[in-house]
């Protein structure tokens, strides 16, 4: 009773701060002017950005690749959509990718782009993202930019939790935030209590390939595990995930799950579940779960996964503990040195902090509050480090500086709050445009921040661009948080919903990024490596074209002999090796998008005729002064 | 069997090394100040005969070597067959006398550099003006452009062949019909 009047009042508050910020306060804000804030974001041009930011597409189901501090897009790249621009998920070699238990899935909801780490900083090796709807996991290579790995993840819903690293990337993992029978089964709604359950999964990474693995899953009580980070430094071993609904409410969850005073953070050693996995204390589930990769010829696979390991986390003393944390914890922030993690309540009026030294000594000293479905509940009083009194409304996400100071969104009162490690004295605010979801500090969840600028990823818009009818665009803004005083440097417009973003120095990446790949290394099946192998084959009904392209024509250009009813898989290789000429090509009546073939690749699109005639077929990409010639005809026949 | 057409200029490399510095600056230009000279347009004699690029020497072939040669053939029916023949036009120029109409160095450095030839070469900007094309770049070694060098000049006096004897020509005729 006290608690949801407690809950109204704090949503009152929050509707009149959101009130207070809404159009015309922007302009008053602003007035002071921006100083010299044009000539930090300006990037001459011809010269390059600072950093690189991956910003995650929400429900585009992409990344896209952004400068800082220009603020300029430079690639959208496809990771669980179809992407018509590139051929994604439509020519033969990357269908795979997008194939689940369920099917083809050429769509995800994707949240959080993770780079990969070695000792607790970014390496530029890979980007890692989840895909919340169909638990999905993906692998970007940085070298390609391109999208080469994807994981269903089994016995979970809502993967939500996912893919924070481990410090050296040992794992990448992945939580049920909505909870579910695991195993599935068909049982009442209102059961929940009695009959849903989470997981926790910890997906191994091959050091030298990067290819994933589900190594083992933690079957954990049926609660919402939402946001994870790994430890490091002294909490290397450990990850953290914030959890809410501990109620297990199983219908108007926005009343319902907000009715505990303090849900969990829920400690996972991950390092003794490695040990219990070796020791054959893991129970073999029955599984169906693909696993999708780019072979060594550049040509996706899919491998059907039927089984996996599971450590039930009350069987196993040690495994797990829930740290009390009020009110619906979101973010889950582990500090630079892996002492500190921050728990953001978002409807909590402070920010709680708790120590992961206290909380060893805690577990040392059976300093218990009971136990949550045998997960033993460690005291509130022995494991918290401070509280941030009053820091603002409705905090989220922390990111770090390397210097000392913690950065909360605030979705409710839309803005970033700055504060101090160790004295929790909030120092700095700053308005965001507005309701602030994730934000992101270059390197600002490793050992080591790049703490130059912070970047507010908002959910809301309003008058801030050119209206562009009932939808408006989400938005990132860059602030300069080098000073004592955080100050806005620039707005731009974002693809779909960046929930979290991260980004590192471009000077990571740049050196290693491909220009095209080496004909001679192209091996996948179909590809020609001159222009004398291109040919025309028969097998059955199915007619295989091994088409090849350079600056200006199709070898061969001309086919014939091709009948109504066929399946022809046009086998296209981009005979250039030189960098930015990839070739496109299309032909009518396709019913899948282009192919566009990078220099030294092989990319296949299948065409199904359906009426006799001459049709052609043609580059789309423009490519040279005779891009126009570049182009051919296809003869079908009855 | 000894080639004709290939320069026998012994004693020449002395006097090139000194005309491919550029003549009288005392001090040896570095790779920066001659990438500036070009991009300013200002070539020299010896490079607007032979070409820009990593060659700035003359370069002599005692002979046509045939395993060379061979070799070479191969690296052309790859690379280079796709654009060019030796007596038929194709998206570039016909190749068969080439080492009659250009130096050696210069045929190397159109291969080993042609995006420059393209840009700031006069001759080279003309043959991208006629064929509307830079000449691709196919990531070919120093050593296989020699090879292909080779070649060249091992089909030079030739006689013509007809297209489907050109090296590379290879796309067959279309299947046949499907029998059902």
């Amino acid at each position: 009773m006290r608690t949801n009047r407690l809950l109204l009042f704090t949503l009152g508050v929050g509707f009149l701060i959101l009130v207070a910020l809404s159009p015309g306060c922007a302009d008053k804000q602003e007035a002071g002017g921006f100083g010299d804030a044009a000539a930090k974001v300006y990037v001459a041009p011809g010269t390059y950005d600072e950093f690189y930011a991956f910003m995650s597409g929400g429900f585009s189901g992409q990344v896209s690749v952004y400068g800082l501090p220009s603020g300029r897009l430079f690639r959208v790249i496809p990771v669980f959509s179809q992407d018509p621009e590139k051929g994604y998920g439509y020519s033969e070699e990357t269908k795979p990718l997008l194939m689940t238990s369920h099917g083809f899935i050429p769509w995800d909801d994707a949240h959080h782009p993770q780079l990969s780490v070695s000792d607790g900083q970014t390496n530029g090796r890979w980007l890692f993202i989840n895909g919340n709807n169909t638990p999905r996991l993906a692998r970007i290579d940085l070298t390609t930019f391109e999208t080469v790995e994807t994981i269903e993840i089994p016995n979970s819903a809502g993967n939500h939790g996912s893919p924070y690293v481990t410090p050296n990337t040992e794992y990448v993992v992945a939580s049920t935030r909505f909870s579910v029978p695991i195993p599935q089964k068909d049982v009442p709604i209102n059961t929940a209590k009695e009959n849903f359950k989470g997981t926790i999964s910890y997906i191994k990474v091959d050091s030298a390939t990067g290819r994933m693995n589900l190594a083992f899953q933690i079957l954990v009580p049926g609660i919402a595990y939402d946001l994870s980070r790994a430890g490091k430094g002294p909490s290397h071993g450990w990850s953290f995930f914030s959890s809410y609904n501990t109620e297990q409410a199983s219908t108007q969850l926005e009343v319902n799950a907000s009715q505990n005073d303090k849900d969990f953070i829920a400690a996972v050693n991950w390092k003794l579940a490695e040990e219990l996995v070796a020791q054959g204390k893991g129970q073999t589930w029955p599984a169906n779960y693909y696993h999708n990769y780019m072979d060594a010829a550049d040509v996706g696979q899919s491998e059907v996964m039927k089984e996996v390991i599971m450590l039930n986390a009350r069987e196993h003393p040690g495994l797990v503990y829930y740290l009390p944390t009020p009110k619906s914890p979101h973010g889950c922030d582990v500090d630079p040195s892996g002492e500190y993690i921050v728990a953001s309540g978002k409807l909590a009026a402070l920010i709680p902090v708790h120590s992961f030294s206290k909380f060893q000594q805690a577990v040392q000293n059976n300093d218990f509050d009971g136990e949550f479905e045998g997960i033993p509940i460690v005291k509130y009083e022995s494991v918290i480090a401070g509280e941030v009194k009053e820091p603002g409304l409705g905090p989220l996400h922390t990111e770090f500086d390397g210097k000392g100071n913690a950065y909360t969104s605030m979705f409710l009162s839309s803005e970033i709050v700055k504060w101090k490690l160790g004295t929790w004295e909030v120092v700095d605010r700053i308005p965001t445009y507005y309701s602030i979801g994730h934000l992101m500090i270059p390197g600002g969840d490793t050992k080591q921040p790049y703490g130059k600028y912070v970047v507010a990823l908002n959910k809301i818009t309003k008058d801030r661009y050119l209206p562009t009818g009932p939808e408006l665009t989400h938005a990132a803004q860059l602030i300069d948080i080098s000073g004592d005083k955080m100050k806005l440097l620039l707005d731009f417009p974002t693809i779909g919903e960046p929930h979290y973003a991260q980004a590192c120095p471009a000077s990571l990446l740049v050196e290693n990024s491909k220009r095209w790949y080496a004909i001679e290394e192209n091996h996948n099946p179909h590809a020609i490596k001159a222009e004398g192998e291109a040919r025309v084959e028969r097998d059955g009904r199915d007619v295989h074209v091994y088409l090849s392209t350079i600056r200006t024509h199709f070898a061969p250009d001309n086919i014939e002999g091709v009948k109504v009813g066929d399946k022809v898989y046009f086998h296209v290789t981009n005979l250039e090796q030189d960098w930015d000429v990839p070739h496109g090509f299309a032909v009518h009546g396709a019913s899948t998008s282009e192919l566009l073939v990078m220099p030294g690749q092989t990319r296949t699109l299948l065409w199904e005729p359906r009426m006799a005639g001459v049709i052609p077929f043609y580059c789309t990409d423009f490519c040279s002064a005779l891009h126009q010639e570049m182009q051919g005809w296809i003869r079908v026949s009855n | 069997m000894k080639q004709s057409h290939v320069l026998f200029a012994a004693a020449a490399l002395a006097v090139t090394a000194f005309l491919a510095i550029g003549g009288c600056s005392s001090a040896p230009e570095t790779d920066a100040d001659r990438q500036a000279r070009w991009a300013s347009g200002n070539l020299n004699s010896w490079e607007t005969e032979h070409g820009i690029g990593p060659v700035t020497e003359d370069v002599v072939l005692a002979s046509a070597d045939p395993n060379r040669a061979t070799s070479g053939q191969a690296i052309f029916v790859q690379k280079c067959a796709t654009c060019h023949y030796l007596d038929h036009k194709k998206t570039g120029p016909m190749l068969r006398d080439i080492t009659k109409r250009r130096s050696n160095a210069y045929i190397l450095n159109q291969i080993l550099n042609p995006e420059q030839m393209g840009k700031l070469h006069p001759d080279g900007k003309k043959m991208v003006a006629q064929y509307a094309q830079f000449m691709t770049i196919q990531g070919i070694t120093r050593e296989n452009a020699e090879d292909l060098l080779h070649f060249l000049h091992s089909e030079a006096d030739k006689p013509a062949l007809p297209v489907e004897q050109q090296p590379g020509f290879g796309v067959p005729p279309p299947p046949p019909q499907a029998s059902n």
